[in-house]
């Protein structure tokens, strides 16, 4: 692929983002103008219009970029040391973990050790769930193989989530809707404080993962080939997880567990790309996971009504075919 | 390419196997004491089972030995970081895993990791090495294509080459010849020879083929664990009756006259 044709694909889709992160800014139930953003962004009068850019529409199309960009790396990430195309960032139970930490804390059963506000209170619990889990399934699999660990994590997965199951099973009506809320994924839930975290956790990752490209080429090729080549591989993907879960848990405590981006950025990225090469494919990454996590995150705000539709509810509704379409486009050898 | 500087490969009192562990692991009864110098270019022969990719494995430092030890150039490899290794020698692995995406120069390319930057930028030089690599194995056509649209014999062309792009002085190929058609069999192994004697390296290369070997090798190492470890050349071999010791069924018995295994009815 030509230096020339990557360079317009870059371009392409930096247009897109910027697009995409306007139209966030001016649609929604409360439609505004080109003027009244400017107006809104740069006069330091209190008005309703700077406070629904500032406090509504800024932190969702923020949430929504960087959690594209983070769930994206740890889908890219997982794929290449699980050597697995379906492998996503929740794929080592770490949804499950969140899940089992907002149904226990729903449950009542941490409400005097958090006596906080339910939003911050289920975030540390998700967050909490889903470390406890990772943790529980790296040191158990720590010797394991990529597809040893991959269904050891399938396994602890299906095991937590009958446990969430049954417990919001018997669970009271209010939890349970909440439970059901939360587990649909949304953008809409957060402030800057939460924003400043995601921020934070996405510069850690994406320097981190950056900074890791020539290993992930060979440990994409092998444990044994990253060994030969002078990686060491246990090191090298210890770290890489932690830094995956790290991203994820904080992605999914304040956005609830979001599905599809995990597998369809690096796609879209390695399609649009034809490489396997880390050093190109993870700033790729970075744009298609942004620019399909604001695509879907606009659908969802519904700009054509009142309404917020779940983000799990439309993210694959109308990603899933814009990326199995790319796919066959490109792919000629259909497999 | 430039040629390495004296090598050398001391095994000492080497136990191979793998740490018992329930009905798994085994343990040789074999020491191997000795002493290889570059250049050399060595076929290992042996069955199925027989604990060939067990001994390149070990020589590579990626199983700890049962006992004894190995040094390279008089170092313990046991003291050689993973980076330190990486400039020594080169594995390649009997099956490998193709990942989509990867075009065939790309894939060759890794070979240069231990050389390269964070960036993985290539330099003059890679590149140098990397196409010389690629034309020793007759593989310079096949540079844009990818390699999981490759066939099985292209695919192993490409995996010598990056194993041979690494520049180490010792190189260990694990069956990486099985896969490849009688013409190319030949012509690579004889290159590989060349290029062994030429840049002075160590070559160990497990095969299957024992006319190829006999016509080819320097020295052979006969395995068949737990008990028989022999070198020698092809004639020595055979003469001693390792070949037969180490070969022979019920059904197939090695004929030295004719250098030919043959049924026996």
């Amino acid at each position: 692929m030509s230096q020339k044709y990557h360079i317009l694909t870059i371009a392409a889709i930096a247009v897109g983002l910027i697009l995409l992160f306007l139209a966030l800014l001016l649609f929604g139930s409360v439609p505004l103008s080109l003027n009244q953003l400017l107006n809104g962004l740069t006069n330091s009068t209190e008005s309703i219009e700077r406070s629904i850019i500032l406090e509504l529409r800024l932190p969702y199309a923020v949430t929504a970029a960087l959690t594209g960009i983070m769930l994206g790396l740890g889908g890219l990430v997982m794929q290449s040391l699980l050597r697995n195309p379906l492998a996503e960032p929740y794929i080592l139970g770490l949804s499950s973990g969140a899940s089992l930490g907002i149904v226990l804390l729903n449950l009542g059963m941490f409400a005097g050790a958090l006596s906080m506000q339910v939003p911050v209170s289920s975030v540390v619990a998700a967050f909490a769930g889903s470390m406890v889990i990772l943790v529980i399934v790296l040191s158990l699999a720590n010797k394991a193989q990529d597809t040893t660990l991959l269904i050891f994590g399938l396994m602890v997965s299906y095991f937590t989530y009958s446990v969430v199951s049954l417990l919001v099973f018997f669970n009271s009506p209010e939890a349970l809707r909440r439970y059901f809320v939360w587990s649909m994924g949304s953008y809409a839930n957060t402030t800057w404080i939460e924003v400043l975290i995601l921020t934070v956790t996405a510069i850690i990752g994406v320097i981190y993962i950056l900074s890791r490209a020539k290993a992930l080429d060979v440990l994409s090729m092998g444990s044994h080939y990253a060994a030969s080549v002078g990686y060491a591989p246990k090191r090298e993907r210890w770290l890489l997880l932690l830094t995956v879960a790290l991203m994820a848990s904080v992605c999914t405590a304040y956005c609830g567990p979001i599905a599809f981006l995990g597998i369809a950025a690096p796609y879209l990225a390695k399609t649009l790309f034809r490489t396997s090469s880390h050093r190109i494919i993870i700033p790729a990454v970075i744009l298609t996971g942004s620019f399909l996590s604001l695509l879907a995150g606009l659908i969802a705000k519904a700009p054509w009504s009142a309404a917020t539709l779940p983000f799990n509810g439309v993210a694959a509704l109308f990603g899933a075919p814009i990326v199995a379409f790319m796919l066959l486009a490109r792919n000629r050898r259909i497999l | 390419m430039s040629q390495s500087e004296a090598f050398e490969i001391s095994l000492e009192s080497l136990k191979l196997g793998y740490p018992q562990k329930g009905m798994s692991g085994w343990s040789s009864d074999f020491e191997i004491s000795l002493n290889i110098q570059a250049p050399a270019f060595i076929c290992l022969i042996g069955p199925n089972g027989a604990g060939k990719s067990t001994l390149l494995k070990t020589l590579g430092g990626f199983i700890e030995p049962i006992s004894g030890k190995i040094a390279y150039n008089g170092t313990n490899i046991h003291d050689l970081s993973y980076k330190r290794l990486a400039t020594q020698r080169s594995f390649l692995k009997a099956e490998s895993w193709r990942p989509a995406w990867t075009q065939a120069y790309d894939w060759v390319a890794q070979g240069r990791s231990p050389y390269l930057g964070w960036s993985g930028k290539l330099t003059k030089k890679d590149h140098k090495v990397i196409d010389e690599s690629l034309e020793l194995v007759n593989a310079a056509h096949l540079k844009a294509v990818e390699v999981d649209s490759c066939s099985d014999g292209e695919f192993q062309r490409l995996n010598i080459a990056r194993s041979l792009s690494q520049q180490c002085p010792l190189l260990l190929l694990d069956e990486a010849m099985a896969h490849l058609d009688v013409t190319q069999r030949v012509e690579i192994i004889s290159r590989l020879k060349d290029y062994t004697r030429a840049q002075n390296r160590i070559t160990i290369i497990s095969i299957h083929d024992l006319a190829l070997a006999f016509e080819y090798a320097d020295q052979i190492f006969c395995v068949q664990q737990p008990s028989i470890f022999e070198c020698g050349t092809a004639d020595e071999l055979i003469q001693r009756n390792c070949i037969s010791q180490v070969f022979d069924s019920e059904a197939v018995k090695f004929d030295v006259e004719s250098g030919q295994f043959r049924h026996i009815q």
